[in-house]
């Protein structure tokens, strides 16, 4: 029957295609398992590096490095695999679980890489750090997020900290002051809603953004850095007075009336927005929000401060500040030396690249150039001065274990719903989550 | 009208309304600009029609190359699929044999699968096969889903054809395999056009797997288009919606010239019943 | 179910076994190594510990979620329990009265065809509280409801059900066009003698269309049941699950737990039990249609 005859053809034809399309597809380089190259090959053996990063709106920078890269090594393709940070933290994950990660991956500091240096697939970069004093080009202290066994597995693009932005403008519109004590947050807060200003736009959906906030109350309360890490030494828990009060002041906050209705659906990206658009009065975020001024509405009237104080504690001068995203590279990879090599070279041009390319605010190594003659807003300015103000720094996440910092976050978050809930019982909450998950 | 009609079309056409409105408003939404998005009321009519998205969305978005790989991983896995499924069917439902029930019922398991549970096991699996970064990587895994539902629906028709034609077809000396492609396939076209439409709509969309095995962006398919536009901090929400819509016009497209196909293969089916 | 042919050996392999190989390999093994992962404690990368059934004891026994999860997702089979026979309705009110049926049926079909992308952008813009301009919000304030607006996904009350619609909206159509086909299949035949004989409209219907569906209304319950165990999409993109597991179901925590928490043995056990629930599920139904065999 015709019908029949055209179904075979047609599948047949299919077939063929799926043949060709299971031969002739990308590169399989880095798929198998060969052992580890060595690197006396002759510089035109072709070689592909496959970079694995999540999408970080950096890509002008790291384009044009890769371009350079390429040109003064003809031979070598970057072959850049850029994904949503979900699915490129599925990946990474998947990939440790077969055997071996993309040659050279992008990873986030402390206890977020600890898994693969655990488990042996990442290469040492001490070698490429003492190379061309490439070393003294980090900011100081930040390279110990990524230090394994006093060995360094990652180099930072990103160094963060986490302060109160404003909107000068809608401050003058009430008439109020930028608050310097955590009471005078809670009070100019409620001043803002009664104006029918939102105070603080806050993105919820995330559950971290609510942590981040929480975890600078806390390092004030506490006085300075250094809660969490006592606790990891044992020698408190969070049953800690400073601890339940930082709960108590959180909460303050939330009954003031300071976040958007329905924060806990809010994504990202619309919080932030919401910021940058001129709709509301405060934003607490990491620096690398910069990444988005260049299209912020109201950045002209946006500033930044430090965090305020809690209960007359805590000094100005500590940040709650996180080592951002890095590289590192794979130790099972075809190409492990070229891939140093580059990972060397994009580090030693990242800060000339980056000032160049309006991206000089917020990453891990010292800028020499002169900001405000390359146009930068007074905003980034402003951000550049915090950093050469910090004296302390409590990192920020970067200690607890994922399953801890996530179910810590959500109990957090369920405040934001129920600000009623006594703070002695979240302190249970988290110290019980804690201990399930040493 | 009657007032019955009216009780029975009412209801309808809401559906109609509730059912369509989406396509309507995607294409406002792609016509905007982020801001007008971001701050708009929903059903806000944009200042102009911002066409310039479509053609961010096409370039940035690199809608051809990936328009392209998701037409050749989804139509070969649509074909696949009918191939096995349909002769999985027929053989469960119609050949004599005692694994049959418990064949069928193995198949059945494989409906209620999660499919983040599987990532693991098959990287390591495509891994030692050295299949990653292809597109096969792919492909037999949404064949290999595909498949239960599939049978499900296949042999249930399958079984119910008149066993005359098959006798019809001894006597005539035929053996089973051209019996199989030239009398019960062409009469199976209702349910082959309906798992055709249902593995379409199941693998054009889909993102983790492919997003974990691929990693050229040679080979990459539809959905990882909108990474385009989002990036850390900003996302333009206008030219992500005009990359939504050109990603959903040609499955309704196919879509539609597809149920016509059911419609008059049905034809056929019931004059012969 | 037993067919009659005979058929040797070869036959029965041809037709049968490549199939089965790509599905076993595919789809069965991996389920096998995620029930073996659920007894370890395992992170997913590199070391584990096999701990035997103790993820398990943990997930009944001390975890809030997993029963929150649980309720969420038993809710959410219950609603699409009630949604079928509402599609089968439909089918047959649209085989019967409408001329362009088939233009009607494509349309009704068109949600499901969207990515979760798109779902979740409309129906938060439906769903966004009164400062954000949510379009519900919005028609309650102009009817002079205004009491009744709210943040619908981010309150407590509400949220999972808000999420439960977006899904039975989305999945509707599916159905209709599973039912719409095997409607069309029944010979016009039947229906005339059913009406020389007196039996009309839903009457003829309910002698008729049924039986004859039988089959599929079989199916379509299973693929009802076993997807709103499964679902997923709409919660990750719309909630994540918040806020603070409001609306976490049993697929969203298990990602949670494997991906972001890192804790991939015990997603595993989540996984197990899903499905377990789904094997149970499929069990009793099985039984509650066998006269439809």
């Amino acid at each position: 029957m015709r019908q029949a005859r055209s179904f075979i053809v047609i599948t047949m034809v299919f077939l063929l295609v799926f043949a060709l399309a299971a031969c002739g597809s990308g590169d399989n380089t880095g798929t198998t398992d060969k052992a580890s190259g060595s690197d006396a090959q002759s510089s035109s053996e072709p070689i592909t590096l496959t970079l694995q990063t999540p999408v970080t709106g950096q890509e002008r920078v790291s384009d044009k490095i890769i371009a350079d890269y390429q040109a003064e090594h003809p031979n070598v393709t970057i072959k850049v695999d850029a994904l949503d940070l979900g699915a490129h933290n599925v990946k990474l994950n998947t990939q440790a679980a077969a055997g071996a990660l993309s040659d050279i991956v992008v990873v986030n500091a402390g206890a977020a890489m600890q898994p693969y240096v655990d488990a042996g697939l990442l290469a040492p970069l001490d070698d490429i750090l003492s190379k061309d004093g490439l070393k003294d080009t980090f900011l100081p202290l930040v390279l110990d997020g990524y230090k394994f066994n006093d060995q360094q597995y990652a180099l930072p693009m990103a160094y963060n900290l986490t302060a109160l932005f404003y909107n000068k403008a809608l401050f003058e519109k009430i008439g109020a002051e930028v608050p310097k004590t955590f009471e005078e947050l809670v009070e100019v807060s409620k001043k803002f809603k009664e104006a029918g200003i939102l105070p603080i736009a806050l993105a919820e959906k995330e559950a971290w953004t609510g942590g981040l906030l929480f975890g600078s109350v806390l390092t004030r309360q506490n006085g300075g850095p250094g809660f969490i890490k006592d606790v990891l030494d044992g020698k408190r828990n969070f049953h800690d007075p400073d601890f339940v009060e930082s709960i108590k002041k959180f909460e303050d906050l939330i009954k003031a009336g300071a976040f958007q209705e329905g924060v806990t659906a809010v994504d990202y990206y619309t919080g932030l927005n919401q910021f940058l658009n001129g709709e509301a009065a405060m934003h607490i975020n990491g620096t690398w929000i910069s990444a988005a001024f260049p299209t912020a509405k109201a950045i002209n009237d946006l500033r930044v401060t430090e965090f305020p104080t809690v209960n007359g504690k805590g000094q100005i001068t500590d940040f709650s500040a996180g080592p951002g995203i890095a590289l590192a590279v794979s130790s099972k990879g075809k190409h492990t030396e070229q891939a140093k090599d580059f990972v060397h070279y994009y580090m030693k041009h990242f800060p000339g690249v980056s000032l160049d390319m309006d991206n000089a605010i917020g990453i891990a190594q010292r800028i020499d150039g002169d900001l405000k003659a390359k146009g930068y807003s007074e905003l980034n300015i402003q951000i550049q001065e915090l950093f050469t103000k910090i004296k302390r720094v409590e990192p920020v996440d970067a200690n607890l274990n994922a399953a801890t910092s996530e179910s810590h976050n959500k109990t957090l978050q369920n405040l934001f719903v129920d600000p009623d809930v006594k703070p002695e019982d979240v302190a249970k909450e988290y110290q019980d989550a804690y201990e399930a998950n040493k | 009208m009657s007032l019955k009609q009216i009780l029975i079309r009412g209801p309808l056409l809401i559906l109609l309304a509730t059912q369509i409105y989406p396509l309507f408003w995607l294409l406002l939404y792609s016509l905007k600009t982020t801001d007008e998005i971001m701050k708009g009321s929903f059903i806000a009519l944009p200042d102009s029609f911002r066409w310039g998205n479509y053609a961010k969305a096409f370039t940035e978005g690199h809608y051809l190359k990936y328009l392209w790989n998701s037409i050749i991983v989804t139509c070969i896995t649509v074909a696949v699929t009918i191939l096995l499924s349909t002769m999985v069917s027929y053989a469960l439902a119609r050949f004599k044999s005692r694994m049959s029930q418990p064949v069928l019922l193995l198949f059945m398991i494989g409906i209620m699968i999660p499919i983040q549970s599987t990532l693991l096991p098959l990287m390591i699996i495509f891994r030692k096969i050295g299949i990653l970064d292809t597109h096969l990587s792919l492909i037999l895994p949404y064949v290999a889903f595909s498949i239960p539902i599939a049978v499900m629906i296949m042999s249930g028709f399958m079984r119910d054809i008149p066993y005359e034609l098959e006798e019809s077809a001894f006597i005539d000396g035929a053996s089973i395999l051209r019996m199989f492609f030239s009398i019960v396939l062409p009469i199976s076209m209702p349910p082959v056009m309906t798992v055709c439409i249902l593995t379409f709509i199941s693998n054009w969309n889909e993102y983790i797997m492919a997003a974990t095995f691929l990693s050229s962006v040679d080979l990459r398919t539809l959905p990882f288009g909108t990474n385009s536009f989002m990036s850390q901090n900003t996302t333009d929400y206008g030219a992500l919606g005009a990359y939504l819509v050109m990603s959903v016009l040609p499955v309704i497209l196919i879509y539609f010239f597809l149920s016509e196909k059911i419609t008059s293969g049905m034809m056929a089916g019931a004059v012969k019943g | 179910m037993n067919g009659g042919l005979r058929v040797s050996r070869r036959i029965y392999a041809v037709f049968v076994l490549p199939s089965l190989l790509v599905y076993l390999l595919l789809v069965f093994f991996p389920i096998l190594t995620s029930v073996y992962f659920s007894m370890l404690n395992w992170s997913g990368i590199g070391k584990a510990k096999y701990i035997g059934i103790e993820n398990f004891v943990n997930l009944f026994t001390k975890d809030k979620v997993f029963w929150t999860s649980l309720k969420n997702t038993f809710l959410i089979v219950g609603y699409s329990l009630i949604e079928l026979p509402i599609t089968l309705l439909v089918a047959i009110l649209v085989n019967r009265h409408v001329r362009r049926s088939n233009f009607l049926i494509s349309v009704y079909f068109i949600p499901i065809i969207m990515s979760s992308v798109v779902v979740g952008q409309l129906w938060k813009a439906i769903y966004n509280p009164v400062s954000q301009g949510g379009m519900l919000n919005k028609i309650l304030i102009s009817t002079g409801l205004e009491s009744w607006t709210k943040a619908w996904i981010a309150d407590p009350s509400t949220a999972i059900y808000a999420l439960i619609i977006v899904g039975m909206w989305q999945v509707f159509g599916y159905y209709v066009l599973l039912y719409f086909t095997a409607i069309r299949g029944i010979p016009d035949e039947l229906f005339e003698a059913a009406r020389i004989d007196g039996a009309e409209g839903l009457k003829a219907d309910l002698h008729i269309t049924l039986p004859l569906v039988g089959y599929v209304i079989k199916i379509s319950t299973i693929l009802m049941v076993v997807g709103a165990l499964k679902a997923f999409d709409i919660v990750l993109v719309m909630t994540g699950g918040g806020p603070a597991h409001r609306t976490e179901v049993i697929s969203s925590y298990m990602y949670n737990m494997s991906f972001i928490s890192l804790k991939y043995g015990y997603g595993s056990a989540l996984s197990t039990v899903l499905v377990l629930l789904c094997l149970i599920a499929t069990v009793i139904m099985n039984r509650a249609f066998k006269r439809f065999d």
